[in-house]
């Protein structure tokens, strides 16, 4: 399987994103933000419909229309009166609609072009965009690394940060844009629909266990690449959309996760 | 100013400071200095606005007159941060993600610095000293009240700071634990440490107060 120059690619692709996405959702899973994920990346599908319209590169233009998006959140929050949750439902129809208003704007790309971008492909993964995922996949861990604690801090208590000198409003639009890069990062393997599946179902996973927020990040980003990698090669033998497989298979590892801790507690 | 070096700067100073909550005044004209070395023992009943001074004091809820200054600097424009402490009265809400009782303490020293730099001769010393070395491992969230608000304190007092302040440090709090925290407050003070203090009872932390004021609704009593 692994012969095949687009299957090396989207593998790939696949380990970066497993990596990748479950390190951001434990910030977003402590925050309560578990969609915000999902929300930006319906805010990436207008980027795609954006790149099919004016026929530039998909990836690329998908990581800037996502990060401004996600500064626009974050600028709605701090400056009106809107909570959080209603933001990120206007980010929702808004991403949608205009996804799909440009897609069908655009001459000769139809829907199926879309499919591969909403549920993932094996296919069609270029060099280039391997490029652009491992850029990403890079500035995600060089900031994680950097401000990870503060991050931390503020997800755990945001009024204590605030009197370490932290600025929270800040360190909250820097999650949201990272959450953005990695929405980018797993597009095209997992799918903008799916893709937020992998940054929380890991760490819903990992957490059955786990006894500190730094072992279900690692763990989280371990059973991430499993199901990331196990999930490609399922949909190959099955020839069905990459998406569905590796969130299907992730939900199992919960499902057995879960199970096994009731087990356990009983005795 | 020269002066300053003969005198510090008085850590935290309240003038004429109102805070209204909910359309309520809840600090009404109050003035306060809190210098170096004090250590202020604040009580009050129920409501009457102890936590909201101290949070008036970190600059976490507006003033609606007055002003509050932290080592000369308003607060609005404070930075040496890594100078103060605060152990809030609330437990926050960790249930979201387990976090373990040494992650917990160990925040308390992240500063905004991009590169943390970590005192861990200090956290493990707050650690021990409030009993918590044994649970260190465990989910903070799988914790009692008591050994949680021993976290809380740990947390702050791991940070070393010039200006400490406790809200309620010893609510639920057993009495071995009460003399656990007063040993360390004992040395902070006697070190030249600044605390202020919120509590409800008499115990051995009240015990070491230089001052004490209660918070009524007409304004503060020294006492
Ligand atoms: N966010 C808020 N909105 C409106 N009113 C508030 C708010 N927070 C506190 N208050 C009110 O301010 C008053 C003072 O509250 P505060 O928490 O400072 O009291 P306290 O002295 O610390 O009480 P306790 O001993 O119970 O801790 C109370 O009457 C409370 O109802
Ligand atoms: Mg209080």
């Amino acid at each position: 399987m692994l012969s095949y120059d687009f299957m090396q690619r989207a593998m790939l692709a696949a380990v970066v994103v497993g990596v990748i996405a479950p390190l951001i959702g434990t910030f977003l899973v402590q925050r309560r933000l578990a969609l915000l994920g999902d929300g930006m990346g319906h805010v990436a599908l207008t980027g795609v419909g954006l790149a099919f319209l004016v026929g530039s590169a998909p990836v690329g233009t998908a990581l800037i229309v996502t990060v401004v998006g996600a500064i626009a959140l974050e600028v709605i929050r701090a400056r009106s009166r809107t909570a959080g949750d209603l933001a990120l439902a206007l980010l929702f129809y808004g991403g949608i609609a205009g996804g799909v208003l440009f897609a069908s704007l655009a001459t000769g790309s139809g829907s199926a072009a879309l499919n591969q971008y909403l549920f993932g492909s094996l296919v069609t993964v270029s060099t280039g965009d391997v490029w652009a995922l491992l850029g990403a996949a890079v500035v995600i861990i060089a900031v994680l690394g950097l401000l990870g604690r503060v991050l931390f801090l503020v997800a755990l208590d945001p009024a204590l940060a605030r009197t370490q000198g932290v600025r929270v409003e800040l360190m909250s639009a820097v999650l949201t844009v990272l959450t953005a890069v990695a929405v980018v990062v797993g597009m095209r393997t997992v799918g903008l629909l799916l893709v937020s599946a992998v940054m929380i179902i890991p760490i819903a996973t990992a957490q059955q266990f786990a006894g500190s927020f730094r072992i279900t990040q690692l763990v989280g980003s371990a059973i991430g690449l499993v199901c990331c990698v196990g999930g490609l090669t399922l949909s190959y033998v099955l020839d069905a959309p990459p998406g569905a497989v590796i969130v299907l298979l992730a939900l199992v590892g919960f499902v057995v996760a879960a199970i096994g801790r009731a087990a356990l507690a009983r005795g | 100013m020269p002066a300053d070096e003969a005198y510090p700067v008085t850590p935290c100073t309240l003038q004429g400071v109102t805070v209204t909550l909910g359309g309520v005044p809840v600090l009404r004209h109050l003035d306060l200095a809190i210098p170096d070395g004090d250590f202020l023992v604040v009580l009050g009943a129920n409501g009457s606005g102890k936590s909201t001074l101290l949070r008036a004091c970190l600059g976490l809820v507006p003033v609606t007159t007055g002003e509050v200054r932290l080592f000369g600097t308003q607060v609005a424009s404070f930075r040496q941060w890594s100078r103060i402490a605060y152990a809030p009265q609330q437990f926050p809400d960790c249930r979201a993600i387990p976090v373990s009782v040494s992650e917990f303490i160990a925040s308390g020293q992240t500063g905004p610095s991009i590169v943390g730099r970590r005192n861990r001769a200090a956290l493990q010393h707050a650690t021990v000293a409030l009993g918590l070395w044994d649970l260190r491992r465990r989910a903070i969230g799988e914790l009692s009240g008591g050994q949680q608000r021993r976290c809380l304190v740990a947390r702050a007092l791991g940070r070393m700071s010039d200006l400490l302040f406790l809200d309620e440090p010893t609510a639920g709090v057993d009495e071995e634990g009460q003399h656990l925290l007063a040993a360390v407050l004992r040395s902070r003070r006697d070190e030249g440490g600044t605390t202020v203090v919120v509590t409800h009872e008499h115990n051995a932390v009240s015990d070491l107060a230089t001052r004490c004021l209660v918070v009524e609704p007409t304004g503060l009593r020294y006492c």
